[in-house]
């Protein structure tokens, strides 16, 4: 409980000028500190030096307080010189958090907000701002499936709760809703909040069910100018191999499926269907005893170390009344995989000013430039990942005379080209230009109330180049090469204006209300050209027409808009510190919903209690702070694309004789009745400080349903049409979130502290469309991949259950399944004796049963030293890579587990007997696909040193450190695969995670950096 | 501020051109392709369903063909929820044209009806396949547009036939269409070839409408048979078909159209023996491949059969190791560019020739001269001796094997099967019924494979359709 309670009479007859000045615990000289006069609004701020002035009334008190720091209360009496040592606030208790439309003190929070500081984002020596956030906030989840440089990440805050409709949550930058954080710089961040629940996420309604994260960029501070350089370098090298054959192990395996073909089709065996070809007749790859010339390691040539440097360099400051921020980053990235790469540019530019007393005004820009070359696309072909792994060990990468080496150069394989040749000759470069500026004006009409105005935009183009070379088979041999070009255009604008309300009635009651409408309008325009045929592999997209063949399947173009008009307003009521009461709402019309059903209204409530305040607690000493807290409400989900409520008249190609004609027909089934997905979410919060917040501990726990479901509705085909979007079933997601952050050992100049957070989430579908029938959304990978539903989670791995190989003595068995001993197994489990799609059924989960990160600190005099690991355990991972390396020998090169397929020797085995292809052999999604996925990783370690402060005064640097770290140093799993963190299907579908086929390996990553400010 | 306006048509959208006309009518054409398009999985096609199951082909693993040669196909397999949808989608776009036709006050009376002919004829064309493939089905003439209205139950094959097929098709011959559009649409020969099918058809399993509808067949076939030397014209060699020149000539009557730009044919791969690097297809399938008994049973001496007629079995000195179809072997494609630009036809002259002779012989007892006649051309291009006069039975015999082996492949032999419930045996030479003939697969064909099974998708989403027995 806080002190200095009594009432103050200010008499206005006597003052006393107060002067003084404010350093931190290391006697450094604190500017920007706020001194008020304790019960009025008479305050001043502290100069460069720490110093300050003040009359003060007599028998007054002086407040000190500034963010980051305990404020203090100081009576007068009669000193007129007040020296003050401010006290770190690490554990933040009063820590001002940003909300929509405005900021509020944590204390005061009734929902569950998460919050990241900018500094620890720009730990992970990562340039991709969502993927540094991830493990930091409880209930948030970054999924980091892709390796490729510059790639983007998925985040999913407190489980999925949609299927069609969106499942990301709502990006707020800067108040510029619908931004992309994989976009910005994370050294412009100056901080993240996590809007989780309802009573802090409804004030987003329509686009909050999903939560909300506002990222808050840097700006300038008033009469604090300095400059900052932040840099690293990093080398990245392929964290984990994955063996395949080598050239004796793969003729080994060559010659004895075809001995097997013999077994497994003898009818096309005597037919001379299974000809095995003979080295003796390829002297380019075999010496003169038939020994492979070549043992070619794909998985070295593809994979090499790759280096990356990131540099930021920031000026900020301000005079009295403006402040300003520039700031520049550039990234370079290699990536491990060759040719792959991304360069980033990055600027930011804002302004501040309190140009009149009743007006601030200000605004920002920030841009960013990136390119981003793929050599991984095409996921499923023949591309480089699959290719690393297939491409035979008896192939050279290229042969004396030039010629590059192919699978196509050994019979009867399936003909892919060799990685290199394919990393080399294929590629898409991505270019995205985004310009992100907001402009605001903020006017004070009374000491109590604010309107602002704000007027934002995004500009945003995208344009990828492809080109594809002549010579690549299965990619682009038979079109004589491939070029395409595509471009997309966003051009967004919201206005924004809002009342704001800040009032203290005398000394018990606070209110904060906010009243606000807006304007947002979405437009895009795209258009892509592909051409084929090129006469010549020089031209490539540069010269589209150089191919003479466009096909009018490959000029595409669309455009369109989408606009949101929204009423919103938020009252927070604090009585006493103790009770606190938070009231919002939004009333949402969106031009993506049905004619019929055009707006909606989202509320929500939070109600808390700051136990700690109350008098009665103060017995218990060990507790500084105990509050709890619930929350109720509903938000929405209108992410479903344009137009989904019409009917529409499409146009299509016809191919006639003469070339094609234009078609028109309904190409949609339409429903005018469409309306927002709702999500009604309820929160339960704890949060609990001891000894001094030495120990901080906050625990949440959700319950979400999500009502009218937006599901694209499967339509009888009868209709012509395949679905529907209907707003028909629901499903719910409840969990548990915990944080602590401990202060284990403080002790002179060594500390040691702890951060933990961990969550749960379980999802379950309540109810699928009109008669709740099973749904696959896909994708598809020889048979299906994953179902929706009732009862069961989203997420759930559909397929068969592998028991193991047939044995010898079970031949009879086998044979009434058409089977021979050294077949796969598979239970039977409607005993009917044929293995078909109704001896499927759910034998795994995509997602885990639970998440936890803990990162310990540790502090000695100027070097600091952290480690953080990553645990996510209780999910599944479909490896469905094994389908392509462990079921076609004699098409490509197997996985080096084939050695281990089923013999007479072997009859214990998972893997089936080898065989040459084409023999009838299934091959389908089953448990032996799937592995286990949990896994333990050591995500981040570093070791950082700050030069002392005396050294650093001479060269007038006021603070410089080096550190060295480290990422994915260790990682412990059961699956077999690159790494379980991993999904290869990211375009097939938002729903589906951890399928694996052929991906791009997890690289391990050593840093070195400095941070100077001068 | 929240209406959509989303630069496309919507059915509110008013069109008045006669190029949006035509655009509707254009539009029927675009599920042509579904009876011969890549479905499934690896090399696998639409048509190779048709093959797999008469027994006469078999295909690579992927294509799932074991499924079908061994009779354990099920609601989920492959292709069928294909024809079903793609089927249902023809016939919604012919509902939509129309709808929308007589609303466009710029035609004249006669372009709307020959317009409305090229439409019901497709119409007509898509339901042929339902019935054929899935018995009763639902019958759909109108778009739907009301969600409380998707669900339909299935409605009797003869009603289908009755309301829809032969009405539309009786209204189809009345208009002005010529007997040739060589831009590949619906032409009076189409609508009779058509018509001659669906009577022959209709007069065998399972409608058995008797001889009234083979005396209807063979006078449409005869009155096409009748343009013969002026419009059709028998090619004098087989690989005259795959002439990319005589596209949509000769004797051709209508076919699903393919180039080298926008829409290749995809059975040029899926017949290339697999993997052999005869061609410079990466991808050369074996995804539909003859089986050795059913080459071996043709004819001794006949033509068809030999080196690079209807068949490979070597090229460029490569041995294949069996025989492969020849049928759609796009040299330029093979040895060039990859991109084949040969038709599949749905009708052509030898089928028309076989219909009437099948369906005349019905109607009168016993053939014809003209029916023998019209067997005797088809023998006489396959190095054949000409047969002379039969009894009604023999004569529909030979005119059976005539199918077996002139339109094979070609997604004919196992609707004959069906409308004759027998299944000509190519290790005896024998006609078996079709209910107990076993296949070279060694499985016995029961009354349940006379249809194919509804969708599991279909039957899981209305909830007003019930499966066909056995499934």
């Amino acid at each position: 409980a806080s002190g200095a309670d009594e009432e103050m009479e200010i008499s206005g007859e006597m003052a006393i000028n107060v002067t003084g000045t404010i350093v931190d615990q290391n006697g450094e000289p604190l500017p920007g500190v706020s001194v008020l006069v304790q019960g009025t609004t008479t305050g001043t701020v502290t100069d460069l030096e720490g110093n300050y002035s003040i009359e003060v009334p007599e028998g007054g008190a002086l407040v000190f307080s500034f963010i980051g720091f305990k404020s203090q209360v100081i009576q007068v009496a009669d000193q007129s010189q007040i020296n003050v040592t401010m006290e770190e606030d690490a554990r933040a208790l009063d820590e001002v958090v940003v909300v929509g439309y405005g900021t509020l003190k944590k204390s005061d929070l009734t929902g569950s907000v998460g919050s990241v500081k900018g500094d620890k984002l720009i730990d992970r020596s990562q340039p991709n701002a969502v993927k540094s956030l991830q493990g930091r906030i409880a209930g948030v989840e970054v999924l980091n499936n892709q390796n490729s440089p510059g790639a983007s990440a998925r985040i999913r805050i407190r489980g999925i709760n949609s299927i069609n409709s969106g499942v990301n949550p709502l990006f707020v930058i800067d108040g510029v809703i619908g931004a992309d954080l994989n976009m910005i710089n994370p050294a412009d961040i100056e901080s993240v909040e996590v809007l989780k629940d309802a009573s802090s996420a409804a004030i987003y309604g329509a686009r909050g069910a999903n939560g909300v994260i506002m990222i808050t960029t840097k700006r300038g501070e008033k009469n604090l100018n300095q400059i900052s350089y932040d840099s690293f370098v990093s080398l990245s090298h392929r964290a984990g191999s994955v063996k395949t054959l080598n050239a004796n192990q793969f003729m080994e395996i060559y010659n004895r499926a075809f001995d097997n073909a013999a077994k497994y089709d003898p009818q096309g065996f005597a037919q001379g269907r299974y000809q095995r070809a003979d080295p003796a007749d390829f002297p380019d790859l075999f010496d003169a005893n038939g020994q492979p010339i070549y043992d070619t390691n794909w998985e070295e040539e593809i994979y090499n170390p790759a280096w990356a440097q990131n540099h930021n360099l920031a000026f900020r400051g301000g005079s009295n009344t403006t402040s300003y921020n520039v700031s520049l980053g550039y990234t370079n990235e290699d990536g491990i995989m060759m040719n792959s790469g991304f360069e980033r540019f990055t600027g930011k530019i804002a302004l501040d000013s309190d140009i009149k007393p009743w007006l601030t005004i200000g605004g920002s820009m920030l841009g960013t430039k990136s390119s981003r070359r793929v050599v991984d696309d095409a996921n499923g072909a023949l591309n480089v990942a699959r290719m690393t792994a297939e491409a035979l060990p008896i192939i050279p990468l290229r042969y004396p005379d030039g010629r590059w080496g192919s699978n196509a150069d050994w019979p009867g394989t399936e003909g892919g080209e060799n990685p290199v040749n394919i990393a080399q000759n294929r590629y898409t470069d991505v270019n995205i230009t985004q310009m992100y500026a907001d402009f605001y004006m903020n006017f004070k009409i009374t000491q109590d109330l604010e309107f602002r105005s704000t007027f934002s935009t995004i500009f945003d183009t995208n344009k990828s180049n492809f080109y594809s070379s002549r010579n690549l088979r299965l990619l682009s041999a038979d079109q004589r090469g491939v070029a395409s070009v595509g471009m997309t255009k966003r051009l967004y604008w919201q206005n924004e204006n809002f009342l704001t309300w800040n009032k203290s009635i005398g000394e018990r009651h606070r209110i904060n209300g906010m009243f606000g409408f807006s304007w947002q309008r979405d437009q895009f325009e795209n258009l892509s050209v592909r051409s084929e045929g090129f006469i010549d592999d020089f031209f490539q997209w540069r010269n589209i027409r150089a191919g003479n063949i466009i096909p009018i399947s490959g000029i595409n173009g669309n455009v369109g808009e989408a606009g949101l008009n929204s009423f919103f307003s938020r009252w927070n009521y604090t009585l006493d510190d103790k009770y606190l009461l938070t009231v919002t709402g939004r009333y949402d019309g969106s031009s993506r919903f049905g004619r019929n059903n055009k707006f909606a209204f989202f509320p929500s409530i939070g109600l808390g209690w700051n136990l700690s305040e109350e008098g009665f607690m103060d017995g218990l000493s060990g507790v500084n702070k105990l509050k709890i807290r619930g929350s109720a409400g509903s938000t929405g989900n209108q992410e479903i694309g344009n137009f989904n409520s019409l009917q529409f008249l499409g146009t299509f190609n016809v191919l006639k004789a003469s070339g094609n004609e234009i078609g028109i027909s309904q190409t949609s089934f339409g429903n005018p009745d469409l309306l927002w997905e709702s999500t009604d979410q309820f929160d339960f919060g704890v949060e609990l400080g001891l000894f001094n917040s030495r120990l901080m501990m906050e625990a949440d726990l959700y319950y979400k349903k999500t009502k009218n479901l937006l599901l694209n509705a499967p339509l009888p085909w009868s209709t012509g049409f395949s679905s529907v979007l209907q707003n028909i079933g629901s499903v719910e997601n409840k969990g548990l979130e915990l944080t602590f952050n401990t202060v284990n050992i403080e002790k002179g100049d060594f500390m040691w502290t702890t951060d933990l957070n961990w969550s749960t989430n379980s999802n379950k579908i309540l109810s699928l469309g009109a008669n709740d029938a099973d749904i696959f959304p896909g994708p598809w990978f020889l048979g299906q991949t994953n179902i929706l539903r009732v009862g069961e989670p989203i997420g759930s791995i559909w397929g068969r259950v592998r028991l193991g190989t047939w044995n010898q003595d079970q031949a009879d068995q086998a044979a009434e399944y058409g089977l021979l001993p050294g077949d796969i197994r598979w239970q039977d489990l409607d005993n009917n004796n044929v293995i078909n799609a109704n001896d499927s059924k759910i034998i795994g989960r995509m997602y885990p049963k639970w998440v936890g990160n803990i990162t310990n600190t540790f502090q000695y005099r100027n070097f600091d030293f952290s480690f953080e690991f990553r645990a996510v355990q209780g999910m599944d991972v479909i490896n469905a890579t094994l389908h392509s390396v462990e079921d076609r020998q004699t098409l490509a090169n197997s996985y080096a587990t084939v050695l281990d397929a089923w013999r007479p020797d072997n009859q214990d085995a998972m893997v089936a007997e080898v065989r040459a292809w084409g023999t009838p052999y299934l091959t389908n999604m089953d448990t032996h696909w799937m592995e286990d996925g949990s896994f333990v990783r050591l995500q981040n370690l570093m070791l950082g040193y700050t030069v002392p402060a005396n050294i650093l005064s001479r060269y007038n640097i006021n603070r410089a450190r080096f550190f060295l770290s480290g990422q994915n140093l260790l990682l412990f799993t059961e699956y077999t695969g690159y790494d379980p963190e991993v999904n290869t299907f990211e375009g097939a579908g938002q729903l589906p995670q951890g399928l694996d086929f052929f991906p791009f390996a997890r690289p391990r990553t050593y840093s070195a950096g400095v941070n100077i400010t001068f | 501020f929240l209406e959509e306006n989303p630069g496309t048509l919507t059915t509110q959208a008013d069109l008045s051109s006669p190029e949006a006309a035509r655009a509707f009518v254009t539009s029927i054409y675009a599920n042509l392709n579904v009876i011969v398009t890549g479905s499934g999985g690896w090399g696998g096609n639409t048509l190779s369903l048709l093959e797999f199951m008469s027994g006469k082909a078999d295909g690579v693993p992927q294509t799932e063909a074991f499924r079908f040669n061994q009779l354990t196909y099920d609601s989920q397999s492959f292709y069928i929820d294909t024809y079903w949808n793609g089927l249902y989608q023809g016939i919604l776009r012919c509902n939509v044209a129309l709808e929308q036709l007589p609303q466009f006050s710029v035609l004249s009376e006669q372009e709307l009806t020959d317009y409305l002919a090229e439409v019901r004829t497709m119409r007509a064309f898509y339901y042929f396949y339902l019935v054929r493939m899935y018995g009763d089905v639902p019958l759909i003439s109108e778009p739907v547009r009301e969600l409380s209205d998707v669900n339909r139950p299935r409605v009797p094959v003869k009603t289908i036939y009755d309301e829809i097929i032969i009405p539309d098709l009786l209204a189809a011959e009345n208009s002005d269409l010529a007997w040739r559009r060589t831009n590949g649409e619906v032409s009076m020969g189409f609508i009779k070839s058509l018509l001659a099918d669906v009577y022959l058809t209709y007069a065998g399993h399972p409608v058995m409408a008797g001889s009234q509808a083979y005396a209807a067949s063979a006078q449409r076939s005869m009155e096409l048979l009748d343009q013969v030397g002026t419009v059709y014209n028998l090619f004098p060699e087989y690989t005259d078909m795959i002439n990319p020149d005589n596209k949509n000539s000769g004797e051709f009557i209508f076919q699903v159209q393919f180039d080298k730009i926008n829409r290749t044919n995809p059975l040029t791969p899926v017949c290339l023996p697999t993997f052999a690097g005869i061609s410079v297809y990466s991808n050369e399938f074996g995804g539909l491949v003859p089986r050795q008994e059913f080459v071996e049973s043709f004819e001794d001496g006949d033509k068809r059969v030999q080196e690079k007629q209807y068949f490979i079995t070597e090229y460029n000195g490569e041995t294949l190791g069996g025989h492969y179809i020849y049928k759609w072997f796009d040299q330029t494609a093979v040895d060039e560019d990859a991109r084949s630009e040969l038709n599949f036809s749905v009708y052509r002259l030898p089928d028309v020739m076989l219909m009437y002779a099948e369906a005349s012989n019905r109607a009168e007892g016993s053939p014809n001269g003209m029916a023998i006649e019209m067997v005797n051309e088809i023998r006489e291009r396959a190095d054949l001796d000409p047969i002379g006069s039969m009894g009604m039975e023999n004569f529909e015999e030979e005119v059976w094997n005539q199918r077996y082996f002139e339109l094979c492949f070609e997604g004919k032999i196992w609707f004959d099967m069906l409308r004759t419930r027998k299944v000509r045996n190519d290790l005896t030479g024998e006609y078996d019924n079709f209910v107990g003939h076993t296949n070279v697969f060694n499985s016995t064909f029961a009354e349940k494979n006379l249809l194919f099974p509804i969708p599991l998708r279909e039957m899981d989403v209305n909830s007003e359709l019930e499966q066909n027995p056995g499934f």
